[in-house]
């Protein structure tokens, strides 16, 4: 639009002489309009809709319908239990990929980009296979799965092996957060600290931690928010025992699949709630921050 | 000679480095050996029969099916988006760009879910298929719009950044050449976008490959009809299938990897595009670099 | 305290960056390190710091062996070439975190930042954020943050590079106020020749990561020890001639030969463009700067160009056989010869350094 305008502008200077149709005789650009129709139908279609659907359906029956369905005591624990997995997973995945983003940016190694690699993986694993691997990994044939169950630690089948799943399926998210902004961070910045007498834990807290904190905490909201969600691997490694190891996803996938729509809807709009304020509070909290340092 | 700071200094470095490997190492690729392991604890023969299965061979092509139409879907309209979202102005721009991340924040169960409420018995769009013959729950037209939802972003974020980096100059110096607009978009926009489309397609594509919670809950999963390769590996894990499930959750790794490995090569593409070349205009001599130009030349 | 550099080598890869490169800071002195880019200054200069490892050689500070020491521990100051600031510190907070990790009282921290506030001319600053201030009162700022501590030595590493003409030169001279008046000791790398001699008690120019001289300005300017220091400290005309006959033949030109033995050898000239003469008749009055030469010292050449840069004409001469030479006039001097461009006129060099060139080229 605005180039249009510009253009037209220097046409008219270029010939001094006034153009009058210029403005009155001019096409709509119905090219452009119909470009926009598009992209509004396409994201209205797939995006829109889904949410009008999941918002109308979960308050179809009232409020109290909607609390009823969330009070049942398997739909309780199953919430209670997906948030309890996603925090203990977010507070590993903070601190390992706040770790891993480090070493990533300021070291140079062999088998760097082997590890650069191996972190991008979880991105394009079905997350179902991610789960089987686990079950490979933990189930009872496997060494590793005797080993635990002779220590007497439930794995598979269990909220750990939950927890596993995803710091699998989210570990690239709080890197790849992370990273772009500790490149940025410029190196003379820990040097001068270091001139300063500043030890290297005192720099990583008082210059790199600042700026790039906003990072860590928009990345572990997104892998929160994504973890609340997780089907493939869980459904495969959680065991869905009611009130133990079942989480909400796969509680919204067992009440579909039984026909128990106004429960399925219930917990999604829950979910769903949570993951949009959880997104919401991640922009603004980044927004605010950058306007601080702009 | 020896140098304390030195070794103080690499050994926390060293630390840092184990730790992050150790843990990457033990969270990914160990479970990713196992996984081979398993699909071939009852031999080679065991693993290709199992793979060669009728219900297996179909899940492959459904999901392959779902790929290109995933792909199809999302590089035409998700480059029409992109392009409305950088070069377009008009009032609600803001919500519709804040619109496409939605399928990031919400369970792939409940999208399939939803396509259930709409699409299914009693739903709400069912009368309009209906009428139109069309049946979209349990069938491949709604596991299509499940990929499709599920894999939404990808094109769309991976080419904004990439318009709103070339700018408008190039296609307006295409304008004053006589081109058209959809000239100007096929010989000067497309290819300044062409790696980052291709990025956002290799993402859209894994993407659907992988995609399980949604086209299970809208399709039911039968066998041999509307089964996926994900589902596939579900039932058979179910079935106590297990060199079965094994076998294909290889084949889908191996798919995977492939796909990581072309997106690694395809990143410095990416970000390659976008930048033009730099002539070097430091100083090469020291009288360059004071300004004096009374140097004979040789 | 005294800062020792002896013997130092550094290799990145293949490339040699810096090589055998010793001097000394004297207590109090305030020392730069001159040299085009790339030429392992900055190395040098980190490597005294303690921010990078000498491969071989050793760093003494204060006459104790500090090679080892970390770079928390050497008690230095360090002004970096982008300032450095904390992006997400205030100002205050800035300049006060080399106090603060020596667990200094915050009282006094309050009192010592308002003091070096004042001190760089920001009182009032202190609250607002780096991206907030200009280049100049950044680089105050990284000023005052590396004198907060008292380091007895303060190495800055290129701190005017990118601040525009006028303001280097207040900074300047505030650098070398603060400095004098706590008895620094100051090691400042540049690559500005005028900035390292107006501001230098010593110079050392580094080329190629060597040690090509050290010395005073004044040393350094009308005695330079190599080629490459002739030509790069000051405005130089280069000229190309040959030994002949015990003679240095440029041209038609001839000045004084290289003391030793060099007949049939090539040889650079290097003439600053002051030390010319320039006449309009083939017979000028003999001054005494014409000791240099006894014989015939003067070649005709062609005005190419005059130009006017403030005090001084700078007239640019083509000599017969091609070369290309600057001379700068004062005005007065210009006036008085009252020439064109095109015009033909006669130099006569008074003062020329010669170089014997190396085969090895």
């Amino acid at each position: 639009m605005r180039a249009r305008v510009q253009s037209a502008i220097v046409n008219g200077r270029l010939n001094a002489r006034p153009r009058p149709k210029l403005f009155s005789g001019r096409r709509p650009p119905w090219g452009r309009y119909g470009l926009r129709a598009t992209a509004i139908i396409y994201l209205g279609l797939f995006i829109a809709v889904p949410i009008a659907v999941i918002a109308r359906r979960g308050f179809a029956g009232g409020a109290r319908e909607l609390a009823h369905a969330l009070m049942h005591p398997v739909a309780q624990s199953a919430l209670l239990l997906t948030l309890e997995c996603a925090a203990i997973m977010a507070v590993i995945n903070a601190t390992m990929g706040t770790l891993i983003a480090y070493v990533l940016v300021r070291y140079r190694f062999p088998g760097r980009n082997i590890l650069n690699l191996l972190i991008d993986l979880p991105f394009s694993i079905p997350t179902l296979v991610a789960g089987l691997m686990i079950v490979v990994l933990f189930g009872p044939a496997a060494p590793l799965g005797r080993a635990f169950s002779s220590a007497g630690i439930e794995v598979l089948y269990a909220p750990p092996a939950i927890v596993l799943a995803l710091l699998f399926v989210t570990l690239p998210i709080v890197v790849r957060a992370v990273e772009p902004v500790l490149a940025e961070v410029d190196v003379a910045e820990e040097e001068a600290a270091q001139t300063l007498g500043a030890s290297d834990v005192y720099t990583f807290r008082k210059v790199i931690l600042p700026a790039i904190f906003p990072a860590i905490v928009t990345g572990t909201l997104l892998g929160f928010a994504r973890a609340l969600g997780e089907l493939g691997s869980i459904i495969v490694v959680g065991g869905n025992l009611p009130r133990k190891s079942l989480v909400a996803s796969v509680y919204i996938f067992g009440e579909v699949e039984s026909g128990n729509n106004e429960r399925a809807s219930a917990m999604s709009l829950v979910l769903v709630a949570i993951s949009f304020f959880l997104l919401l509070v991640a922009a603004a909290y980044e927004k605010k921050m950058q306007a601080k340092h702009a | 000679m020896p140098k304390k700071r030195g070794k103080k200094r690499s050994w926390g470095r060293v630390f840092l480095i184990a730790l992050a490997a150790i843990y990457v190492v033990s969270l990914v690729f160990v479970p990713l050996t196992t996984l081979v392991a398993g699909a071939f604890s009852n031999g080679v023969a065991a693993f290709f029969r199992s793979l060669f299965h009728p219900d297996a061979l179909h899940a492959m092509r459904i999901t392959l099916w779902m790929v290109v139409w995933a792909v199809f879907l999302n590089s035409v309209f998700g480059t029409v988006t992109a392009w409305v979202l950088v070069r377009d102005v008009f009032p609600g721009k803001k919500v519709l760009s804040a619109l496409i991340d939605v399928p990031f924040a919400v369970s792939p169960v409940i999208a399939g879910f939803v396509l259930i409420e709409l699409f299914g018995k009693g739903g709400l769009l069912r009368s309009i298929t209906d009428a139109l013959g069309i049946q979209v729950a349990f069938a491949i037209p709604g596991m299509v719009l499940a990929t499709v939802f599920v894999s939404l972003p990808f094109v769309v974020r991976e080419v904004m950044p990439v318009l709103a980096e070339i700018g408008v100059e190039q296609e307006q110096a295409a304008f004053t050449l006589g081109a058209s607009p959809l000239t100007a978009f096929w010989r000067v926009t497309l290819p300044s976008i062409k790696w980052g489309l291709t990025y956002g397609v290799t993402l859209t594509a894994a993407r659907a490959i992988g995609e399980f919670g949604a086209v299970l809950v809208v399709s039911g999963g039968v066998a041999g009809r509307t089964e996926t390769a994900t589902s596939f590996v579900y039932r058979a894990l179910e079935d106590r299938n297990d060199v079965g499930a094994y076998s294909m959750a290889l084949v889908l790794s191996i798919a995977s990897v492939a796909l990581l490995l072309a997106m690694e090569k395809l990143k410095h593409r990416r970000t390659g595009d976008a930048y033009t070349t730099q002539t070097d205009v430091s100083a090469t001599s020291p009288t360059m670099a004071l300004g004096a130009p009374q140097k004979v030349e040789p | 305290m005294s800062v020792v550099a002896e013997r130092l080598f550094k290799r990145i890869g293949k490339n040699a960056i810096v090589t055998d490169v010793s001097f000394e800071a004297r207590a109090g002195e305030l020392v730069g390190l001159l040299g085009p880019s790339g030429g392992g200054k900055s190395t040098v200069l980190r490597m005294i710091a303690g921010l990078e490892e000498p491969d071989e050689g050793e760093i003494y500070l204060c006459g104790k062996r500090a090679t080892d020491l970390p770079v928390q521990e050497r008690g230095i100051g360090f002004v970096f070439q982008g300032y450095a600031l904390f992006k997400h510190q205030s100002i205050a907070q800035n300049i006060a975190f080399g106090l603060e990790v020596r667990k200094v009282p915050k009282a006094e921290i309050d009192r010592k930042v308002g003091e070096l506030l004042a001190l760089v001319e920001l009182s009032g600053f202190g609250a607002r954020y780096p991206s907030e201030l200009s280049g100049g009162q950044r680089q105050r700022v990284a000023l005052a943050r590396a004198i907060a501590p008292d380091p007895r030595v303060l190495l800055l590493d290129e701190p005017f590079g990118a601040l525009d003409a006028k303001v280097r030169l207040s900074l300047r001279e505030q650098l070398r106020r603060l400095t004098r008046e706590r008895n620094m000791t100051v090691i400042l790398v540049t690559h500005d020749q005028e900035e390292a001699m107006d501001l230098a008690d010593r110079v050392i120019v580094l080329h190629r990561g060597r040690v090509e001289q050290a010395g005073t300005p004044h040393e350094i300017y009308d005695h330079p020890a190599t080629e490459f220091v002739a030509s790069f400290v000051g405005a130089t005309n280069v000229l190309r001639g040959e030994v002949r006959g015990g003679r240095t033949e440029i041209g038609t030109l001839q000045v004084d030969a290289p003391p030793g033995d060099h007949e049939g050898r090539a040889v650079t000239a290097i003439v600053r463009p002051h030390d010319i003469e320039v006449s309009k008749h083939p017979d000028p009055q003999p001054t005494e700067a014409d000791s240099n030469s006894n014989g015939p010292n003067l070649a005709a050449a062609k005005i190419e160009r005059l130009s006017r840069v403030g005090p001084t004409v700078k007239v640019r001469l083509k000599l017969e056989d091609g070369q290309s030479l600057t001379v700068e006039l004062t005005k007065e001097r210009a006036a008085e010869l009252n020439v064109v461009e095109g015009d033909w006129v006669f130099v006569n060099l008074r003062e020329t350094k010669i170089f014997v060139q190396d085969y090895a080229i």
